[in-house]
């Protein structure tokens, strides 16, 4: 029971370790609270030839609760320009948010649903709402608060 | 690294893992006998109305977050869980093999050194072969042929007819008299025995009063430090804890003292307090991903590696835990 969250990310290290999807690499996972992957849309896509550095950051919650994901965005790094994805990297995937998390999804599986969030793009633009929330939002994306960020839904 | 160990890491390690097997198909069977939660090999597995399982302690946990099964994503809720005990005996089976099928499968799937003797002897472990397990215990309780929970035989009737719900004779017209039959010093040490079947109901603190909760916690022998929140808190948790470790098999359960030792884990690691509420739900609904076929496809990328097995270390550095040594109970035997 004790540290049951650092016993399954290292479950989940082995995996990656024994090997990650194409244009998904690990750069980072010194510590069992940040992990740092670097994603690559593969083939033809809006985002060819760009790698992007995606955070995640765990708690002892973790799996019951979703981790904390994020594009790193800092003098060497960007977040891509994605309807879903704001300028300081923060990201409005389904599978983060309380309602669409499941235990049994895993790092890998957040990868992969960022990385084909990515390939399906149709034009890269800004949310809507950039310009209003990102001056507003928190540091981490999990302590958003809901009235923040609604221009997904109508995007 | 050398052949042997490389065997002896494998053995050594508490993080049992399917890839440790150089075959597929024994890697497949090794992970199926893993929760989708946790990833380790259940433990006090149940199942819900869907079918899927996992380790009690998994889902209830799971269930104070959401109600619904983590795999297909139906509504579920506690009254849905019952323990899988051929499950559990089938992983209690695979996990005393397991270093002997390992020590074979290695030495069938790469040439080793080691002479049969030394393989034996170096899985020789705890993993003694289990004994039959009891169908009738001394107390009168019947193994019940439907849940295989321990049932006392005037009430297998009830118990049956009742979609094995109900668990003993004809409820209390109190709960109050329930909790302090749960809870009185007299049935305490006895209670698992007597009662193995006993799941603490599901409370609606709300309702009730902190004076209320907090003799609960004391006739549980426990904490009744804090305030409502905290109490309310412990109460659930120890809850959880104590119905989940009901869910396993009699030879399988821990005694309460260390469940109350699990307790005291838990809130020194924090989990106690109010977790961040994730607001992120509303606005994310977009891009609902069909995530069983994404678990899939990460767990199909993963057997697609080719990467030697060899490298899958563990980086230096990483603070690994100490390996929780579980205990060995002695099998039941039946005369
Ligand atoms: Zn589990
Ligand atoms: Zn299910
Ligand atoms: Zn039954």
């Amino acid at each position: 029971m004790a540290l049951a969250h650092t016993r399954r990310l290292n479950k989940e290290l082995a995996e990656i370790h024994a090997g990650t999807p194409v244009g998904i690499n690990l750069v980072n996972a010194d510590t069992f609270e940040k992990w740092l992957f670097t994603i690559e849309v593969m083939g033809t896509s809006e985002y060819e030839a760009k790698k992007f550095l995606l955070m995640f950051r765990f708690d002892n919650t973790y799996p019951i609760s979703a981790p904390a994901v994020q594009f790193v965005v800092d003098d060497t790094h960007k977040a891509p320009v994605h309807p879903h994805v704001y300028s300081n990297g923060h990201i409005c995937a389904s599978i983060l948010g309380r309602e669409g998390w499941s235990p049994v999804l895993t790092v890998i599986a957040v990868c992969i649903t960022i990385q084909s969030m990515l390939a399906s793009c149709k034009k890269k633009e800004p949310p809507l709402d950039n310009d209003r929330y990102v001056p507003r939002a928190p540091e981490n994306p999990k302590k958003v608060s809901i009235s923040l960020m609604v221009s997904p839904l109508l995007a | 690294m050398s052949k042997r160990n490389r065997l002896q890491s494998l053995l050594d390690s508490s993080i049992a893992d399917p890839s440790d097997f150089p075959q597929r198909e024994l890697g497949h069977l090794d992970s199926s006998l893993t929760c989708k939660i946790c990833r380790e090999f259940y433990r006090g597995p149940v199942s819900l109305s869907c079918g899927h399982c996992f380790c009690s302690l998994c889902i209830r946990n799971s269930m104070t977050s959401k109600q619904e099964c983590p795999v297909c994503r139906k509504c579920a809720n506690e009254g849905q869980i019952r323990p899988v005990a051929a499950l559990e005996e089938i992983v209690e089976s695979w996990k005393a093999a397991r270093a002997l099928v390992l020590t074979l499968a290695t030495a069938n799937g790469e040439s080793s050194r080691l002479t049969p003797e030394e393989s034996i002897s170096a899985i020789a472990g705890p993993s003694t072969p289990n004994k039959r397990r009891k169908l009738v215990s001394e107390d009168g309780l019947i193994d019940c042929p439907i849940c295989h929970t321990f049932v006392p035989f005037d009430a297998i009737n009830m118990h049956i007819d009742s979609g094995c719900k109900s668990t003993s004779t004809p409820s209390k017209p109190k709960q109050k008299a329930e909790w302090s039959k749960v809870f009185s010093k007299r049935s305490k040490d006895s209670a698992q025995e007597s009662d193995p079947d006993r799941r603490l109901p599901k409370l609606n603190y709300h309702t009730m009063k902190e004076k209320q909760i907090r003799e609960l916690l004391s006739q549980a022998e426990l904490s009744t430090a804090g305030d409502k929140n905290a109490l309310t808190a412990r109460h659930q948790q120890w809850t959880i804890l104590y119905n989940s470790n009901q869910d396993r098999s009699a030879s399988q359960r821990q005694d309460l003292e260390r469940i109350r030792k699990e307790l005291k884990k838990w809130e020194a690691e924090g989990k106690a307090r109010k977790v961040d509420i994730d607001d992120t739900d509303e606005y994310q609904r977009l891009h609902k991903q069909d995530f069983i076929e994404l678990i899939e496809r990460a767990r199909r990328s993963r057997f697609h590696s080719h990467k030697p097995q060899s490298s899958r270390g563990r980086e230096g550095g990483s603070p690994i835990e100490e390996p929780e040594v579980s205990e060995v109970t002695d099998p039941i035997e039946v005369d």
